[in-house]
């Protein structure tokens, strides 16, 4: 084979890799970036959440600037925004409570009231030194941005008139001056944005101080639970919907998948696909009758009326998937166990089962997810004795505003279902991932 | 006698252990800070005074009616209390579903319910309903766009014509515009629009008229100036808040939290006027008492608390920007305001000197109307750019289509 033939096996061998890996990464992404995403804005502050762009790395302090207002008694407190490379300002006032309180909301960071006390003492004694300096800085600031606002006026004007001109015939030596005319004001803006610039950060290090807080990572959570009356008992009464759903759709669904499995009968084909039309049915749709039915059997708004309600679905999916578990086990297993003294019975749960486990598994992570993240009927199906999905989406209805707090609320409901599907992972494994133990 | 004392004692000691439940649902105050707050400092003191256990949750309005309809069809009515917004209201008492209050309100003579909201909350003279957290429409800016405010213009007294020339000059100088409405269908163009055929002398929201001709022709002309993403909005909250955009028009609830929120960087103003006044939507929640409570007397305690002017006030003067619709809680915000109730103030100058309508319950599918609104922003401002009085004229008979 020749050097140069070889050398085009490894190109193309290196290309098929490298947009392997890359479709793998890309994969990745499309996954974690999400949670990550998801798991990062639970973490930040309001004024982080809505920074723009979003900053994706988490932040562990704030850092604040505060500045004496002139002419006033009231004090310009900032926080660092790593997106604007910039302080932003976020409070002006005199009231110590007031601001300390509202910074602690604003930026999760526990900004007391002495520490702001401390910060106004520094900067009163930076002003006492440098007061002369500082007016006449402001004096100035100010005077360039009333010219700049002047300069905008002229820009928005000229470039008006220049949109109705342009291209029109024999209007070319007008179009020409204005082009003219916006050059030099746009000239004009920019020397004088340097000046303000050059003058602010002149400014800045004589009338104000720097600190830096930590911030409470888990503010939004504590925030979250503050607000959601009743979030634990909603919780525990979640796990107990989700618990007795499994119990209930791999009780019947088990029994029934094996009975289709061993079973020859007639209409048999036809019987197992009818169990999937329940799942068909779009619930929110059946909840309110539903809800009748539940109320007259004495289960409305008690968690084995959700479960009930859930389990019709979840048992269609179970018959599926442990029917096609239990038609993999060769039935003659079973009689060999028979045949060396076990029963039926015993047969069936010393031999089938446990090599049904996988099945079982999928089956119950699919009923406790299903029902778990339910919102829909579960408003409907519930008063006082709410899911959590429903505290979580009562909370969100009016938190619109706080993304954070949502974000807080999000994961908070999925952290069960994912210590669930991991306690189970290794079966779920054994039947997709084609582990072997 | 020992044994009769004992058993008196331990009555009263059950009594005091197992107070009353009081059941409370609203559409209310649904915002989780504006939720503590009436937990905390609002209900807390009734639920001490009362001995008794106030049970409050939020729920939007249509699943506050598909409870009450359950309750009602299985007999087992365990709400006590609702919080309905003015647009559900007729059909709280079209089902029968909440009790006439006429009598019990008028017993009351320390307060006064103010008269504009009367025709949301009284049905056939009887008042079903006591008006709470009153809303009409406020201007908002991101300080920003205060560089290219055109000159000699005032943002607190500012007209529609100016609005559109300032979101036009943002959009000149940033490249894109700045300008925020709902896009999403459904939510709330329609009053963000309302307000300025209001302003134009309007018959809202019919569109066959020239008040809403002349507000239409005006919006068409700033078709550049809004953001955008702004076919993405269901709520004009997040991209103020970011930054993405800098001016609305919105609830005046909503404008509070955005302000609050972030202090120093907004302006806010009443909603801007037109040649016929500040037009503005207005609405109002009401409390009702649910027919059929087994905790009437407490039921009527409590709305009877809530709606005391003073508390009236406290409650929103802690919930952002609600106005209180009782004339003398407004008196008594003279007496005892500060910074903080700027936003409250606007929207009481809204609500006294404005061109205000509400929502009449004379639409078959008010969704549907609403839809209208947002086809003509889409098609007619956003896609054509241009004003064209025969695709209003055609809406119009969308909407002549949807009354009862």
């Amino acid at each position: 084979m020749s050097h140069k033939v070889l050398r085009a096996k490894q190109t193309k061998k290196l290309i098929g890799r490298t947009i392997f890996y890359m479709f793998i990464v890309f994969i990745i992404m499309v996954i974690l970036l999400p949670i990550y995403f998801l798991l990062s804005i639970s973490f930040m502050s309001d004024q982080e959440a809505y920074d723009w762009p979003i900053p994706l790395g988490l932040s562990f302090q704030g850092e604040f600037k505060i500045e004496p207002v002139l002419g006033t008694s009231e004090y310009l407190v900032s926080v660092y925004s790593r997106s604007q490379e910039a302080y932003m300002s976020l409070i002006q006032g005199s009231k110590i409570d007031q601001m300390s309180e509202f910074l602690r909301n604003k930026t999760n960071c526990n900004v007391s009231e002495e520490k702001l006390n401390e910060a106004i003492a520094e900067v009163n004694a930076l002003y006492e030194t440098n007061s002369n300096r500082i007016n006449t800085l402001t004096e100035e600031i100010s005077n360039l941005e009333k010219k700049i606002l002047s300069l905008n006026q002229n820009i928005i004007k000229a470039k008006r008139n220049l949109s109705i001109v342009e291209g029109r015939e024999s209007m070319e030596a007008v179009e020409e001056k204005l082009r003219a005319d916006l050059k030099q004001y746009e000239a004009e803006k920019e020397i004088i944005t340097v000046e303000i610039e050059e003058k602010k950060a002149e400014l800045t290090p004589l009338n104000s101080t720097h600190f830096k807080v930590f911030k409470n990572l888990f503010a939004n959570y504590v925030t979250f639970f503050k607000v959601t009356r009743d979030s634990i008992p909603a919780l525990m009464r979640s796990i107990q919907v989700a618990l007795l759903t499994v119990f209930i759709a791999l009780t019947i669904g088990g029994m029934s998948g094996y009975a289709f499995a061993r079973y020859v009968f007639k209409g048999k084909n036809i019987l197992k696909l009818s169990t999937l039309f329940v799942r068909m049915f779009p619930g929110i749709a059946i909840a309110m009758p539903m809800v009748i039915i539940l109320a007259e059997m004495g289960f409305y708004d008690k968690p084995i009326g959700l479960s009930l309600v859930y389990s019709v679905g979840q048992i269609a999916l179970t018959i599926w998937i442990t029917a096609s578990i239990f038609m993999g086990i060769p039935v003659e297993l079973e009689e060999a166990a028979q045949v060396f003294g076990r029963t039926r019975v015993g047969a069936f749960i010393h031999i089938t089962l446990p090599l049904a486990l996988p099945g079982l598994a999928a089956s119950a992570m699919y009923a406790f997810i299903g029902s778990w993240a339910e919102t829909a009927q579960a408003i409907v199906l519930t008063q006082f004795n709410p899911t959590f999905p429903v505290v979580v989406y009562q909370t969100m209805v009016g938190a619109k505003g706080m993304v954070n707090l949502i974000a807080a609320g999000g994961v908070t409901m999925a952290l069960p279902a994912v210590l669930f599907t991991i306690l189970i992972r290794k079966y779920i494994l054994q039947m997709w991932g084609g582990v072997k133990v | 006698m020992k044994k009769t004392l004992f058993f008196v004692v331990l009555v009263l000691v059950a009594a005091c252990l197992f107070g009353e439940t009081l059941v409370v649902t609203s559409r209310l105050w649904s915002a989780p800070s504006e939720k503590e707050f009436i937990i905390n400092e609002i209900i807390k003191p009734f639920e001490e005074a009362n001995n008794c256990t106030v049970k409050f949750s939020t729920l939007d309005d249509e699943k506050l009616l598909d409870q009450a309809e359950l309750q009602q069809k299985t007999g087992n009515i365990t709400t006590d209390v609702i919080v309905a917004y003015a647009s559900n209201m007729p059909d709280w008492v079209e089902n029968d579903y909440v009790m006439d209050l006429t009598e019990i309100a008028s017993k009351w003579n320390d307060r006064t319910f103010s008269k504009g909201y009367d025709e949301m909350t009284v049905f056939d003279g009887k008042r079903y309903f006591l008006p709470v957290g009153a809303d009409v429409y406020l201007f908002i800016a991101n300080k920003k766009a205060l560089q290219y405010l055109p000159e000699g213009v005032d943002v607190q007294n500012l007209t529609w014509e100016e609005v559109v020339d300032w979101a036009n000059a943002i959009a000149i100088m940033e490249g894109e515009g700045k300008y925020a409405v709902t896009g999403v269908p459904m939510k709330s163009l329609i009053y963000q629009y309302g307000g300025v055929c209001l302003s134009y002398g309007a018959d809202w929201p019919n569109l066959d008229n020239p008040g809403a001709m002349a507000a239409f022709y005006l919006m068409s002309k700033m078709a550049d100036a809004y953001t955008p993403t702004v076919l993405t909005y269901d709520d004009v909250r997040p991209p103020m808040k970011t930054g993405e955009a800098w001016m609305a028009t919105a609830h005046c609830a909503r404008v509070g939290e955005i302000y609050k929120n972030d202090p120093t960087n907004y302006v806010v103003a009443p909603a801007p006027a037109g040649p016929a006044g500040i037009g503005s939507i207005a609405g109002t929640s009401g409390f009702a008492i649910v027919k059929g409570t087994k905790h009437e007397e407490l039921a009527v305690k409590f709305v009877e608390y809530m709606t005391r002017p003073e508390i009236m006030l406290k409650a929103s003067k802690g919930t952002g920007g609600f106005i209180p619709p009782v004339d003398e809680a407004i008196d008594l915000l003279e007496t005892d305001k500060d910074e903080q109730d700027m936003i409250i103030e606007m929207a009481i100058k809204v609500m006294q000197e404005g061109v205000l309508s509400y929502i009449a319950p004379t639409w078959t599918d008010w969704g549907q109307v609403k839809l209208v609104y947002d086809d003509i922003f889409k098609e007619m401002i956003l896609n054509l750019k241009t004003f064209d009085p025969g695709y209003l004229e055609i809406m119009q008979l969308r909407i002549d289509s949807l009354k009862k």
